[in-house]
């Protein structure tokens, strides 16, 4: 009883929780990965702000290029000085008509400065094969190309080399193509002084970091207060635009950003209202155990209670009964010579209600004793119409004054081995319903049939019958059929629970047969021929 | 087309330069802020086949009159990466907070920070409020990596903010650590500094401690030709932050560009010691800052081709521009040097210009230094050791000879060097201690001895 309360209990309360927490971690899945989602688009968006800061300095830089290659000259000495004093540029460069270079004066090589000698070193490939002077400035594509045309139509011309980026910004101006080459680090310097310091960043940034990465996975420049792990991932990454599409910029998120904008407040959120959840239900669950338990131990102290109060009248009740059969039968043997009716009726009564009395303390301690499984047979050798016989015998009496015929075909005469006690007390207690719900149909028919290790004993009224539903529950315990006619007759409603039971003991049952009028129990036992035991 | 026209052009360049010459006697030329000395390293040359000479350039600054002196635009960058914590940071600061004593209200400063990241922890402003920038310094806390590259960047960008050619505009850099964010290369950073001194930005580096990259804090300050210190003892951050200012304060000109134009029968083989363009006849060269009582110099190696016996012989025509930052003007020095030819050995040896070849074994020796530490850096030890050893032994024979007492603690210093080749803990420090010197020897900048 108890293990099943507390498997009952645990499914109550285990089921709901288990699905409030399935479909409470489904709705944050989902809506984690909507803030995911939510979160790197915010990210990317700041990201490209950043590359829009990184745009205006290129285009600034761009614009300090222009300044100093204009006014457009060819004069050697001048292209020098500009060259030697240009904190933006490492070199210029003229290319005439058909492209030929004329400064750095490459025809003049005894004249060339060691600079511009390491110049040409640099830059040589991309003269010769006119990879820069052969680009039509219509046939460009570039992303930002219309950003060109505003400014004297200059573009960047970018290549790799040293490990690491190099642009030359050039200018078509009539027959003439003038160039001038990047000091690389001199722009990155100025890159960085245009991106943010360590505190600077926007708020939604501020708890992460954001990189600038060159073309070959080096880090140029760093922002924002929290230092991602060694080989951390980032959490977001876009291209730097043109010219600089070779850079990165990364963000890692620190953890406690990303843990907020990817919802771990929410997952905690959750996790507190089903805890409380959980709590709420299993404190409610106990409550019931513990009502439960309790109803069921004070249950069974009254059981144990009945109990003991049966056992202690089962003995001075025998007593009674003895000598109330021993009074019958002297009084019968008297009643022959002096006819005292009275007497003897009044002695038939004491007997009939002591058998009852009898009758009843045996079911109240067949049931305890079938509740504790300790309800065992004690099989003698007899014959099962006899028995059948002494417990009509008995009910005679209530029966003439209830104007009950009695009608017993006997078919079990032979020998057989049973519990004479456990067929007395179930045919008595099925005697006893007669008596008390269905002695309106004024017959009480009883079969029984023996065959090879078998007995089977019909037991049918006339009375008001039981409906299907009854029929259903009358074999259980406690259980009593509420109506007209049951109303003001006594009983404990366990005697047909425990006739059922003391058959199934006996190896075999009591069932209730369909019939057109009243009610037909059948009693089927195992009585193994005596002697074969 | 355009070179012939050129070379007409110094023919009649040489024949004025003659006259100048004979005008300006002997070869100098000065305003109230500098003062321009040419020199040969004899006056004599014998006679016969192309003789090597060297041409000495110098250029004193000179005292004012009065106390007065250029504003400052100054930018302190400090490291304070995670090996700064403790001792090293807290001298950094107390010397940078220090240094801030010897500036004026209108003088311009910015503090920046550095670690893996960077901080601008006081914007370029005048000194006008101390405290703040005081208080912004003690904030300062150490920890993290190395960002250098971004650090000077932020600080570049900080002075540009009020760059003005009549103040003097410097980088004060600190590190005592490897860069490890961003460009971390020597050529980097030197292309960096090439690029601020064009703008009149010097950039002035402190390595602090035994694990600094002394070539790329040495390449740095020499591209923009700033001042380099090896520091070993936190303890004498503060001195050299005060010898530092010292020398922005006593800043009389800057933008120095110098021109040498070599005459026809002389040949421009090399500048000793520092970056300089030769093209054709001509040698450009630069410096960014020249300071009062102290004089710098251009050492030019050139290759004569001298006359008959007798003949007076042009050598070149310098021309130095620079800003007065006194007067707040861009002025304009000429000079010329000559040298005549002579039959007698002994007489060009008589005649020779001691200082000037003083100087020249200096740099020599500067070089030859340098080679030796590239072999003990390409691991070569015994080689190494082998070289420093014959630059004690060359730099002691001509101080025997010249009588210099400086190129005798040179020859000790390269002896001492040699001995320390074999042991890398030792070798480690003794290479600060040799890129410090030599860099002091490169930047040719001595003391200005009033004659």
């Amino acid at each position: 009883m108890k293990p099943k309360l507390i498997a009952v209990l645990a499914l109550i309360v285990l089921v709901p929780l288990a699905v409030v927490a399935w479909l409470g971690a489904k709705a944050m899945g989902d809506e984690q990965a909507m803030r995911k989602l939510g979160f790197h688009e915010l990210m990317l968006g700041q990201l490209s702000a950043v590359d829009a800061v990184l745009a205006r300095s290129v285009e600034a830089y761009r614009e300090r290029l222009l300044n100093e290659m204009q006014p457009f000259t060819l004069d050697v000495d001048e292209l020098r000085r500009r060259t030697r004093n240009s904190p933006y540029a490492v070199q210029f460069y003229v290319l005439g008509p058909e492209d030929r270079l004329i400064y750095p004066p490459v025809a003049l090589a005894d004249q060339l400065t060691l600079d511009e000698r390491q110049a040409l070193e640099r830059t040589q490939q991309i003269w010769d094969e006119g990879e820069i002077s052969n680009r039509r400035v219509d046939a460009l594509d570039s992303p930002r190309g219309s950003e060109y045309a505003s400014a004297g139509d200059a573009r960047w011309h970018v290549w790799y080399r040293d490990r690491g980026l190099q642009m030359i910004l050039w200018v078509r101006e009539g027959d003439y193509l003038y160039a001038a080459e990047v000091n690389r680090t001199r722009l990155l310097a100025d890159l960085i002084t245009a991106l943010p310091e360590t505190d600077a960043l926007a708020p939604e940034l501020a708890e992460g970091q954001v990189r600038l990465i060159d073309s070959i996975g080096r880090p140029l420049y760093e922002w924002g207060a929290a230092e991602p792990e060694e080989g951390a991932e980032p959490d977001v990454e876009t291209a730097v635009g043109e010219p600089l599409g070779a850079w990165r910029l990364e963000y890692y998120a620190s953890s406690s950003v990303a843990g907020a904008a990817l919802g771990s407040g929410l997952w905690w959120n959750f996790s507190a209202t089903w805890v409380l959840l959980a709590m709420g239900v299993f404190a409610l669950a106990l409550y019931f155990y513990r009502e439960q338990a309790a109803e069921m131990r004070e249950a069974s102290q009254r059981v144990s209670f009945v109990n003991q109060v049966s056992h202690e009248l089962k003995t001075p009740l025998t007593n009674i009964r003895m000598y109330a059969e021993l009074l019958e039968d002297n009084i019968r043997a008297r009643d022959a010579v002096e006819d005292n009716q009275p007497l003897t009726r009044y002695v038939d009564v004491i007997v009939f209600e002591s058998q009852r009395l009898s009758r009843l303390i045996g079911n109240v301690l067949s049931f305890s004793r079938g509740r504790r499984d300790a309800l065992d047979l004690h099989p003698k050798p007899g014959v099962v119409d006899d028995v059948i016989r002494r417990v009509l015998d008995q009910f005679e009496p209530a029966f003439e004054s209830k104007k009950v015929r009695i009608d017993f075909s006997p078919g079990a005469p032979d020998e057989t081995s049973f519990d004479p006690d456990v067929l007395e007390q179930i045919l008595g207690n099925l005697a006893s319903n007669v008596e008390k719900y269905a002695a309106s149909g004024g017959v009480l028919e009883v079969a029984s049939r023996q065959e090879a290790d078998r007995v089977q004993i019909t037991v049918q009224d006339r009375g008001p019958g039981l409906s299907a539903a009854e029929g259903r529950r009358v074999f259980e315990p406690f259980y009593r059929v509420h109506n007209r006619l049951t109303e003001g007759v006594s009983g404990t409603g366990i005697g047909l629970a425990i006739s059922r039971e003391l058959a199934r003991l006996h190896g075999g049952d009591l069932v209730l047969l369909p019939c057109e009028v009243g009610a037909r129990f059948q009693l089927t036992m195992s009585c193994p021929p005596d002697g074969k035991e | 087309m355009m070179f012939s026209r050129r070379s007409h052009f110094y023919r009649l360049l040489a024949g004025f330069s003659v006259l100048a010459c004979s005008l300006v006697s002997p070869a100098g030329a000065a305003d109230d802020s500098a003062l321009l000395e040419v020199e040969m390293s004899s006056p004599l040359v014998l006679a016969g086949a192309p003789r090597t000479a060297y041409l000495r350039i110098g250029l004193r600054g000179l005292r004012h009159a009065t106390e007065d002196r250029a504003p400052l635009n100054v930018a302190i960058v400090l490291d304070r990466s995670g090996s700064m914590q403790g001792e090293k940071i807290d001298e950094a600061k107390r010397a940078a907070i220090a240094a801030l004593d010897r500036l004026r209200p209108d003088d311009i400063v910015s503090v920046v920070s550095y670690q893996s990241t960077v901080d601008v922890v006081v914007p370029a402003t005048k000194l006008r409020d101390r405290r703040t920038v005081q208080d912004a310094i003690q904030r300062i806390q150490a920890s993290g990596k190395t960002a250098l590259f971004g650090g000077v960047s932020k600080g570049a960008g900080e002075l540009e903010k009020f760059l003005d050619e009549n103040r003097v505009n410097t980088l004060l850099l600190l590190s005592d650590g490897l860069a490890n964010v961003g460009p971390s290369s020597p050529g980097e950073l030197r292309q960096l500094g090439v690029s601020l001194a064009r703008q009149g930005i010097s950039v002035t580096t402190i390595g602090l401690g035994l694990n600094y990259n002394e070539d790329l804090m040495t390449g740095l300050a020499m591209a923009s030709d700033g001042n380099h210190f090896f520091v070993e003892d936190a303890r004498d951050l503060e001195s050299v932050f005060a010898a530092e200012f010292g020398d922005a304060v006593s800043v009389v000109a800057q933008g120095v560009r110098i021109r040498v134009r070599c005459a026809d029968n002389v040949r421009p083989i090399r500048v000793l010691g520092r970056d300089a363009q030769i093209s054709g006849q001509d040698v450009y060269a630069s410096m960014n800052q020249l300071f009062h009582d102290q004089t710098r110099f251009l050492m030019l190696e050139v290759e004569i081709s001298p006359g008959a016996p007798g003949r007076v012989q042009q050598v070149a025509d310098v021309e130095v521009g620079y800003r007065n930052l006194m007067t707040a003007q861009n002025r304009t020095l000429q000079s010329s040097a000559t040298v005549t030819a002579a039959a007698n050995k002994a007489a060009v040896e008589r005649r020779k210009n001691r200082d000037v070849a003083v100087e020249v074994v200096r740099q020599i020796g500067a070089e030859q230094a340098q080679a030796a530490t590239i072999l003990r850096d390409k691991g070569k030890v015994d080689e190494a050791r082998i070289a420093f050893e014959k630059n004690s032994a060359y730099l002691e024979s001509n101080a025997a000879v010249l009588k210099d007492e400086t190129l005798r603690e040179e020859a000790v210093s390269n002896s001492r060097a040699s001995q320390k080749v074999d042991n890398d803990a030792e070798w480690q420090r003794e290479r600060k201690v040799q890129q410090e010197a030599q860099y002091k020897t490169r930047q040719q900048r001595i003391d200005a001895s009033p004659k």
